[in-house]
């Protein structure tokens, strides 16, 4: 690509019209274009501009309070995280943020065989899928104590979504403390990372997420996913540590006869950044746009590893 | 005293936005209580403009200033203004809420900015110069905006507080795509002429960012 085929299409990179081919082919001449970079850095300015349309408003007087009051301590300033090591990651809950749990494993000495795994499932009963829900005791130590159990009691200020959430954290306690055994199996394991989704407005839905940094391979499963049009699909993304999403797959129904278990095995995106969320959005089933997720069903958000 | 408990290390309340973020990377709960007063009434204005929902725009401010306290460390004062990083991630935040089902779904809901109890006053910054200069560009620019024609402001807005591609506004708006992406492109030509004679005219030196591509 050149600067006359590039610079045309600045704008339409920015605004999501480009194909996740186009916008990749941009941002790398971009990256080794001085001329295209100051024009790209333009663009960006030219439409940050018009954020100014918008009238300054001072919002309520007890905003400020709330957030202080619920701010995480800060033990250290933040570290990215690596891409590729196994980390112990707990969750950084924001205030609202409708979901979120993330665990991780100590020691592993053999990769996780999730074919094997995920064959067991099926073969269980009806709860059979909860082995993948390997995040027991992070899940719950996040949800149920800490902070981040606080900002969720502290913002969700509507109690129908506060029953929500509170029918699937007790949904999600019961199929971890069932599978907690099957789960230990995993989490002893140092090359995973690992979250779970839930979600207010869908309070069904338990999902997990595991990612073996070793074989770089994405597991995802969920139960309670509502219905869907035909032309749309459920989509994993991930979130880099500059805000970026990158497409992880379409996550499919297992199977035919029982269209409510979804899944997704995947190798994970290669990316220059690591990736420090992940989301579950509701897309059109069209190819992906580049960083243009559609409606989000579930995120997790998480910070720097405990201790750190 | 931990860092979380300390008061403002420059104790100086003109304190420029990139040494309040370093204070905030430290864990300075103060610095960002004082970066809040100074940028949360615009903020919550975009949020509110993009979410319509006075609930919704706050859960968004509150979004917004937890990323804030968890990532100033983040934050390369030479990749732009603390001010544009602010608006950009104002805006991400509010169009990620706006594409949740339930937030889209109260979209529709009607917003009375002027008969709002939400409205208030623009919030101050501590150096009066600088105000002086923001306020008159953030009043250039509005006057440059609203003197472009109709269907480039909707196109430019739409885009903007909306988080939609051209694409999506041509089936919003039924204009041909190329119509839309004809709109979005001079409009944005026309805001960079006026606004780079602006600065050039006030000595405002024009910032910019360095963000990848998506």
């Amino acid at each position: 690509m050149n600067c006359q085929e590039c610079q045309p299409l600045l704008i339409d990179s920015l605004l999501g019209d480009l194909s996740p081919e186009q916008a990749s082919e941009i941002a790398h001449h971009v990256e080794t274009c001085e001329a295209c970079a100051l024009e790209w850095q333009l663009v960006q300015r030219d439409f940050s501009q018009l954020a100014e349309t918008s009238e300054p408003v001072d919002p309520p007087t007890d905003l400020k309070a709330r957030l202080l009051s619920s701010l995480p301590v800060k033990s250290s300033p933040a570290k990215p995280l690596p891409a590729n090591e196994g980390l112990t990651i707990v969750a950084d809950v924001p205030p609202t943020a409708p979901v979120v749990a993330f665990g991780m494993s100590e020691a592993l000495d053999e990769p996780v065989d999730y074919n094997t795994l995920a064959s067991d499932a099926h073969r269980a009963d009806g709860a059979g899928w909860t082995k993948f829900a390997l995040l027991a005791a992070t899940l719950a130590g996040v949800l149920l104590g800490g902070w981040g159990a606080q900002a969720i009691r502290s913002t969700l200020a509507e109690a129908a979504a506060e029953r929500a959430v509170a029918q699937s954290r007790a949904q999600a306690a019961t199929t971890l403390a069932t599978t907690m055994q099957a789960s230990r199996r995993l989490t002893d394991q140092a090359t995973l990372r690992n979250a779970a989704f839930t979600s207010a407005e869908s309070p069904s839905l338990v999902a997990t997420l595991s990612w073996d940094v070793l074989s770089q391979q994405l597991h995802f499963h969920a139960v309670g996913l509502p219905a869907k049009p035909d032309d749309q699909t459920y989509r994993l993304w991930l979130i880099d540590d500059v805000g970026q999403w990158v497409e992880a797959g379409d996550i499919l129904a297992s199977s035919e006869d029982d269209p409510s278990v979804y899944r997704l095995l995947a190798p994970a995106p290669e990316h220059e950044h690591p990736f420090v969320a992940a989301a579950l959005a509701l897309d059109s089933a069209e190819s992906p746009d580049l960083d243009k997720h559609g409606r989000v069903i579930s995120q997790t958000q998480f910070g720097p590893a405990a201790g750190e | 005293m931990t860092a979380r408990d300390s008061e403002l290390s420059t104790n100086d309340e003109t304190a420029d936005d990139g040494a309040l973020m370093q204070q905030v990377a430290q864990g300075c709960e103060a610095a960002l209580a004082e970066l809040y007063d100074r940028h949360s009434g615009r903020l919550y204005g975009i949020c509110l403009k993009i979410l319509r929902r006075p609930a919704d725009a706050q859960a968004a401010l509150s979004d917004i200033f937890y990323e804030i306290w968890r990532r100033a460390d983040r934050f390369n004062p030479e990749r732009g203004q603390v001010r544009t990083y602010f608006t950009t991630l104002a805006r991400s935040r509010a169009i990620d809420r706006l594409r949740s089902d339930s937030t889209r779904t109260n979209h529709e809901r009607e917003y009375s900015r002027e008969s709002s109890e939400e409205k208030g006053q623009r919030s101050q910054t501590h150096d009066p110069v600088q105000a002086a200069i923001i306020d008159e560009t953030m009043q250039f620019v509005r006057e440059t905006l609203r003197g472009l024609p109709e269907d480039q402001q909707t196109c430019l807005e739409t885009a903007y507080f909306e988080g939609l591609t051209q694409q999506e506004i041509s089936a919003r708006l039924g204009l041909p795509l190329g119509t839309v992406k004809t709109h979005i492109r001079g409009g944005l030509e026309k805001l960079r002429q006026a606004v780079s004679a602006f600065e050039a005219g006030t000595h405002l030196e024009p910032k910019v960012t360095t963000n990848k591509p998506r």
